[in-house]
């Protein structure tokens, strides 16, 4: 027979699972609206943060009440623990997202925006945030460990990124604003990796009490 | 690292037929907290007891194994049982003054002890209730009765009646159990300050109150000793299921 904390605990688990879905869609999105250079699909990425935000702050509020009331220990704690740490975490996805969504907006229409290796980069972050999310689904320590080779990988295309906008800049292949907007989101893309290692991290915590600082 | 004061080893208890303690093991160390948690009649209190030979008062209690203290045994039958419980005093669940003056109390073992002297006596009450944190509520009426104090200040006069023998490890079963949030803030800052000179180890329902006052913790069940470890991996990180499900109350 389960007891209050951990009938509390699994509703607060279902929750980060629907926060975590909601976060990795809304990346998906963003990316989706700058390859079809969809402003409505943006502004659409834009507006659903909110319901990210909105159930960021229901769990949170509710890890807290579980502190508060029932001083959880163990397993229990740790799990209440990681899980205000990842929703943080999934909730600043959620602001990346938007972010992307927003620059997608800037993009003058008509200009070319064909930036090599954005969208390989994409693929790699959205690859390693679903990685999370399953590390989480599973209770896979292994897997949440994993990802933090995953994000040099991440960090060198980042880099390339980067230098291949100052060239296309430098020989005028693309127009300043589509630069600043590709720059800007490889690097919403390059910290949205980093917050999918921190959420290996809190699981790796909620499963081991072991917390590693990347 | 600090000095090891007290070793259990295999100790056995029991009452009659019935076996209370199984096979205990542990190192007490001093200027440390051990906390024993565990639920009622898992022998916690009675692996306390144990130490300074409370046991011998119940008939019918045979005890096996070794309990080294200072390097001597405290299980002989030679041991001066008055004198061991000097050494290793102890504070029980409900306060128990005497029903004598507040000084009386704090002088009752010192007396015992042979110290017949006045200022000599006035010297140990004063740094035994100060010790015991209590010197400035009474300093003015040493001579009333213990008994009108109240519950929080009560306790911390035995606390005070059990230090003025100048223990060497004391020993607290349940010692805020009867006491409101206040007074039992009030004796667990008096652990912290305590601890600085001797060991001490409480039995505790509270778990809260173990991980508030105690370096080390040991959970007990049904006689056995599960674990012991410091007091965050125990709440933390459980190694063993039985422990986990108690401190999580996953216990059906």
């Amino acid at each position: 027979m389960e007891n209050r904390v951990e009938r509390t605990i699994e509703g607060i688990r279902d929750q980060v699972t629907r926060l975590s879905f909601s976060a990795l869609k809304a990346i998906e999105r963003a990316m989706r609206s700058l390859k079809g250079k969809d402003r409505e699909l943006a502004k659409q990425v834009i507006r659903d943060d909110n319901d990210i935000d909105e159930a960021y702050a229901a769990i949170e509020k509710e890890c807290f009440s579980v502190l508060l009331l029932d001083s959880p220990f163990a397993c229990d704690f740790l799990f209440i623990s990681a899980a205000l740490k990842m929703i943080t975490d999934l909730e600043r996805i959620g602001d990346y997202a938007a972010d992307i969504a927003e620059e997608v907006t800037y993009l003058p229409e008509g200009t070319p925006f064909d930036v090599n290796d954005l969208f390989v980069l994409s693929d790699c972050v959205i690859a390693l945030l679903k990685e999370a999310v399953d590390a989480f689904l599973n209770s896979d320590v292994e897997k949440a460990r994993s990802l933090a080779k995953k994000d040099d990988r991440i960090d060198e295309l980042f880099i390339k990124v980067r230098s291949d906008v100052a060239a296309d800049l430098e020989n005028k292949s693309i127009v300043p604003e589509a630069g600043i907007v590709a720059a800007l989101i490889a690097k919403y893309l390059e910290r949205i990796a980093d917050h999918g290692v921190n959420l290996g991290e809190w699981v790796d915590y909620a499963l081991t009490g072991e917390h590693a600082l990347s | 690292m600090a000095n090891k004061i007290i070793s259990v080893s295999h100790l056995n208890l029991f009452y009659g037929k019935q076996q209370a303690l199984k096979d205990i093991n542990i190192d007490i160390y001093d200027k440390e907290v051990l906390a024993l948690i565990g639920p009622s009649g898992c022998g916690k209190s009675t692996f306390l007891r144990s130490l300074n030979r409370m046991n011998d008062l119940i008939d019918d209690c045979r005890i096996e194994g070794s309990i080294l203290f200072d390097g001597k045994e405290v299980l002989d039958k030679k041991t001066d049982v008055n004198i061991l419980r000097k050494r290793i005093g102890m504070v029980f669940q409900r306060p128990n003054p005497f029903p004598n003056s507040i000084y009386d109390n704090i002088a009752f073992a010192p007396r015992l002890f042979g110290i017949k002297k006045k200022d000599q006596l006035n010297a140990i009450v004063e740094k035994s209730l100060r010790r015991a944190s209590i010197y400035e509520e009474v300093k003015d009426r040493l001579k009333t009765p213990a008994l009108a104090l109240s519950g929080g200040q009560q306790q911390r006069l035995c606390i005070a009646r059990a230090l003025s023998a100048e223990p060497e490890v004391l020993l607290m079963d349940e010692p805020t159990s009867a006491l409101d949030p206040i007074s039992t803030a009030k004796i667990e800052e008096l652990i912290a300050e305590l601890k600085k000179e001797i060991p001490i180890i409480i039995v505790t329902h509270n778990m809260q109150q173990a991980t508030r006052v105690a370096d080390k913790t040991a959970f007990f069940l049904m006689g056995e000793m599960v674990e012991a470890g410091s007091t965050e991996s125990l709440f933390a990180t459980p190694k063993d299921k039985r422990t986990l499900n108690y401190i999580t109350g996953r216990f059906g």
